[in-house]
């Protein structure tokens, strides 16, 4: 019995008092959260380290600019009330991404870790230059680095989109919180995790990343890049408003703005969306394919600039709807013109609506769709419904 | 000896057993290998066929099994066929538990080395799990069916509750357009789909322990539809976050499809260390019952205790699960044991049904 007891006892004390296997404290990590990658661009601190014969055996084809949060400093300023950096970022140049990770660990005795990983940044060049596969391929590979990771272009350097946020904010998270903001502006595209890339670089299709500058102090999303499915890389950018028209144009807009100087009597006119839906029907005629795009909104009238003092009564919104209709028609079209006519890429998800509706044609057309898109005639139908007028009545005094 | 099996289980608790047996590991991997067989998104089609088929297999071995009531397979198939043949049979069959009990603590061992436990050596990982196992079954098929059931409100709500939040990564669209080439693509999902449900072999020992195997029939369909839920659930949502071409690249589909959103609103932003904690319970309870499968066949084929058959066995599924070199090999192991599962589950019941029914044995 005595026996029995004494082993009951050392085996608890095994379990118990054995603590973790491979645990790490978490002030000794680098939590990486942001990852830019530029084309390669060394930095001074490692050309001085390459002069002094710290170098290996690479060819210089990106800059990776990791950014880490710094544990200790998060809880903001510092005692005598000045700001504290809550992030830094380490860059190192190479033509692997995980080796220019691990060369880190020559730099830093804080091992870098993937868990919380919230955006990729690439910069405009290296986009262009290469296929996104590739520059994603280690991301969707690691164990640490989940799926959900948010992937971004950036026109210019990367690397400065994750050096810039205002006091007391870590860059990479700012981005990523910019993404909640789809209720507010249409201008904002669909976030692309590594999950949602995969598929298209995988299948081929073109699509369009989230744009994202840098200026002084702050970033800015600003529009989208093209990725042609074909080739997987940059082929140029869409604006802001041609982003918007992308947004009407998919109907996948969750609120946002309106706006528009009617331009016969020159007044302004400012709805705010309340809902976006749109639906594409792809029609055939022989051999030949053409799309119908149906775009519907409901929202309200939320700043007016016609003076007078008018109320706004039924012929007033049937005429003002018109108007917004019109507008939401053009800059859909600029943006359908300029995927067609510059790009010669579908980024607007058409092959899909073929695909779905008429699968037998689009295995024969699948192969060039991106050509053949270029050439399909596509009609616009555009419904606002102004719902109501806000708290004010009338137009402005 | 008396290797007659004493301990009996309830209908409820052979379904939950029964459920338990068919969801394991290979839920992780199904999405890619329906998909890469198929190549388009229909596959979940495939799937319900494929627990159709299951269902008819077993179906066909509950009723050899109802024919000698209290007996199991490896004790009765002697009268059908005779004692040599019975014995080879047998043999093949306890390898056939065996390997399947192998691939599943060797999935377990890769992917908590991969995503969970990285760093912790994989002996350690295999030990524990197959120590508890070995205590579980040797307190007779009543402990593994009560484990089963533990473990089951766990394994639901979760698998349940992870699935409805990973609605957030869904696209309804990446699942369009049905049958769109066609019924063609289906049929060539139906095999590897298949090769996942295996074919409800599981009854050929649990129905000797059933209160009232009149009732087996039941839980065959009943087991299976539920395991055919799961399955369908988990192929719908992963091809819905990923879209077929993305499926095809991903080695775990399901985890990565949990692993491919972080949520805001609850506790956790992240579900893939819980969903594989509660998965590595629900892949233990399939090892049991495999393994408990194994060493009960064993030890009536040889007529030697079912104890000293556990400890025996054992080993040899430590060794048979470090034999695949690599990853591509543990899938050809998976892979080769659903094979043989049609082979000897799909083809031998129903000439053994015959010949039972012919030779005048059973009732």
């Amino acid at each position: 019995m005595r026996r029995r007891r004494l082993i009951l006892l050392l085996l608890t004390g095994g379990v118990l008092l054995s603590g973790c296997w491979s645990s790490s404290p978490i002030e000794d990590l680098n939590v990486q959260v942001g990852i830019a990658l530029d084309a390669a661009d060394e930095t001074g601190m490692e050309k001085e380290f390459e002069q002094k014969g710290g170098k290996y055996p690479k060819r210089n084809k990106m800059t990776c600019t990791y950014q880490f949060i710094v544990p200790e400093g998060s809880s903001g300023s510092t005692r005598d009330g000045t700001q504290s950096k809550i992030y830094y970022n380490m860059s190192e140049t190479g033509n692997s991404i995980f080796e220019t990770i691990r060369e880190l660990s020559l730099r830093t005795n804080r091992n870098p870790v993937g868990h919380h990983l919230k955006i990729i940044v690439i910069g405009e060049s290296l986009a262009r230059s290469t296929n996104l596969s590739e520059l994603i391929d280690f991301f969707t590979r690691d164990n640490d680095i989940r799926l959900s990771v948010l992937v971004l272009v950036s026109k210019g350097k990367a690397s400065e989109v994750l050096s810039q946020a205002l006091p007391n904010q870590i860059p990479s998270l700012v981005l990523k919180g910019i993404y909640n903001n789809r209720d507010r502006s249409s201008r904002i595209g669909e976030p692309l995790s590594l999950a949602k890339l995969i598929g298209p670089l995988h299948g081929k299709t073109s699509f369009i990343l989230q744009n994202v500058i840098a200026s002084g102090k702050e970033p800015k999303f600003a529009g989208a890049g093209v990725i042609k499915g074909k080739t997987g890389k940059l082929i140029g950018f869409l604006n802001e408003s041609e982003v918007e028209g992308l947004i009407w144009l998919t109907g996948r807009g969750k609120g946002g703005v309106l706006k528009i100087h009617d331009p016969e009597s020159d007044k302004l006119i400012t709805y705010e969306i309340k809902t976006i839906g749109s639906k594409i029907k792809a029609k055939m005629k022989g051999d030949d394919i053409s799309f119908e795009v149906k775009i519907e909104s409901t929202g309200r009238y939320i700043e007016m600039f016609v003076p007078g003092g008018e109320p706004l009564d039924e012929s007033r919104i049937k005429e003002d709807e018109k108007v917004l209709e019109k507008h939401v028609k053009e800059m859909v079209q600029k943006t359908v013109a300029k995927l067609q006519g510059e790009f010669h890429v579908d980024a607007a998800e058409f092959g899909r609506t073929l695909h779905i509706q008429h699968p037998d044609v689009w295995n024969k057309v699948n192969e060039n769709w991106d050509e053949t898109f270029s050439h399909t005639p596509i009609t616009y139908e555009v419904k606002i419904d102004i719902k109501d007028y806000g708290a004010s009545g009338t137009t402005i005094e | 000896m008396d290797t007659k099996p004493r301990d009996q289980i309830t209908t409820g608790q052979t379904m939950i057993v029964m459920v338990n047996y068919i969801v394991g590991a290979g839920i992780l991997t199904l999405p890619r290998t329906t998909v890469e067989a198929a190549g388009t998104p229909d596959v979940w089609i495939s799937v319900i066929l494929g627990g159709i088929a299951s269902m008819l297999t077993g179906i066909i071995m509950v009723k050899l099994c109802q024919r000698f009531p209290g007996e199991s397979f490896f004790q009765f198939i002697g009268k059908i066929i005779g004692k040599p043949l019975g014995v080879c049979l047998n043999i093949a069959i306890v390898v056939y538990f065996l390997s399947i009990a192998s691939y599943e603590v060797r999935t377990v061992q890769e992917v908590t080395g991969f995503f969970l436990l990285e760093g912790t050596p994989a002996w350690a990982i295999d030990a524990s799990f197959m120590w508890i196992a070995l205590y579980l079954c040797r307190g007779g098929i009543n402990a593994v069916s009560r484990l089963c059931r533990l473990i089951v409100p766990i394994t639901w709500t979760i698998f349940l509750g992870v699935c409805l939040i990973s609605l957030e990564v869904f696209d309804v669209n990446n699942l369009r357009p049905v049958l769109g080439e066609g019924i063609g693509p289906v049929w060539k999902g139906i095999m590897p789909a298949e090769v996942t449900f295996t074919l409800g072999e599981a009854m050929l020992f649990l129905t000797a322990f059933m209160e009232k195997p009149k009732k087996a029939v039941k839980v065959i369909i009943g087991g299976t539809a539920i395991a055919t839920v799961f399955y369908v659930l988990a192929v719908v949502l992963t091809i819905g976050a990923f879209s077929v071409d993305g499926v095809t690249t991903r080695t775990w589909p399901f985890l990565d499809l949990i692993r491919s959103f972080e949520v805001d609103y609850l506790i956790f932003e992240r579900f893939e260390s819980l969903l594989m904690s509660i998965w590595i319970m629900q892949i233990f309870c399939l090892f049991c019952i495999s393994f408990y499968g194994a060493a009960l066949g064993l030890s009536q084929t040889m007529n030697r205790k079912f104890h000293n058959s556990l400890f025996v066995l054992l080993p040899l599924a430590y060794i048979i699960s470090q034999l695949p070199p690599n990853i591509n090999g543990l899938f050809s192991l998976g892979a080769m044991n659903g094979n043989w599962a049609i082979v000897i589950f799909g083809f031998v019941p129903l000439p053994l049904l015959i010949i039972a029914y012919l030779r005048r044995v059973g009732s």
